[in-house]
């Protein structure tokens, strides 16, 4: 019995300590959001969304009110937010799980550029230019990396 | 023994239980406008949910103010005025840590009189507190914000 208990009780220690050092690892990548249960999965892509009204508030802010500036500016985020309004936040979750899971080579992609790739596979953009913006990505976030394992062993200089 | 074990597992399922928690009050699709994002709401989805909620904040600021720069032309004035504002913003964050930041909404929240503050506002207003604005900037600000959602 004793050796029972101290068994799970290392199972369970291993488990949560591998859980997190990979949520603590700073790079957002496939393998940190592999690490995240759905209750964060969830929070983070409906936090990213939130970020991306905000960010696009702190430039607009700067437009003089019904400027011409103003305008285009606000009709070019509005038709972005359309389109993530037609977008469940589980769908969004699935499809990122699965853009992971369907290449090891795309674990490298950072998380925010899957969103930004999944959100356009599933508003109907012409699958030429998604897949421009996912070569752009990969040669972005992944060319540095020639395997997996240099991608697990990466830190951030910060 | 048998004691020791069963409460062990009692507390882990808790803690499992706990970390499935998501902020079930917001709508299910990534835009949520009829929503009110104040300070009740923030203190109300608990840190489980606040951290990664704000890491994601964090990471989707420079698509949003892109999405918006890149509607116009580098050579048009609008351009300039956004870059200018997206630059002098990210040039702010670029010391501050997710950690920090949750300190200081945590701490801006804990007075009753800044929970009507809207999340943008109080995320706007630790910004320029933590690259430091100073204390009768900050007054200014916080009064702003609070009036700006007195008013609606």
């Amino acid at each position: 019995m004793k050796k029972s208990f101290i068994s799970i009780l290392f199972l369970i220690i291993a488990c949560y300590s591998l859980a997190s050092s990979q949520i603590s690892r700073m790079r957002r990548d496939g393998l940190w959001w592999n690490a995240l249960d759905e209750s964060h999965k969830y929070n983070y892509i409906v936090g990213y969304a939130k970020g991306i009204s905000l960010g696009s508030d702190i430039v607009i802010s700067k437009y003089v009110k019904n400027s011409k500036c103003y305008n285009k500016g606000v009709a070019s985020i509005d038709t972005v937010m359309n389109m993530l309004s037609k977008i469940d936040v589980d769908q969004m979750i699935y499809r990122i799980d699965s853009l992971y899971k369907a290449d090891s080579t795309n674990l490298c992609f950072m998380t925010f550029h899957c969103f930004w790739i999944v959100a356009n596979q599933l508003s109907d953009v012409p699958s030429y230019e998604v897949n421009n913006i996912i070569s752009y990505y990969r040669r972005e976030d992944c060319d540095k990396f020639r395997t997996i394992q240099e991608l697990k062993e990466y830190k951030l200089s910060y | 023994m048998k004691k020791v074990l069963f409460l062990l597992l009692i507390g882990f399922s808790f803690a499992t239980s706990q970390e499935k928690e998501k902020i079930e009050s917001d709508s299910t699709n990534l835009k949520s406008d009829g929503f009110v994002h104040d300070g009740n709401w923030w203190l109300g989805i608990g840190s489980l949910n606040q951290l990664p909620y704000l890491t994601g904040v964090f990471d989707g600021l420079s698509l949003g103010a892109t999405i918006v720069t890149n509607s116009f032309n580098v050579d048009e004035i609008c351009y300039q005025i956004g870059s200018s504002a997206a630059d002098d913003f990210f040039n702010r964050m670029d010391t501050i840590k997710v950690g920090h930041m949750y300190e200081q909404m945590q701490e801006l929240y804990s007075d009753s009189l800044n929970l009507c503050i809207n999340f943008d506002d109080a995320f706007k207003y630790v910004v320029y507190k933590l690259s430091g604005y100073d204390g009768e900037k900050l007054k200014t600000l916080i009064e702003m914000y609070r009036r700006k959602t007195n008013k609606k």
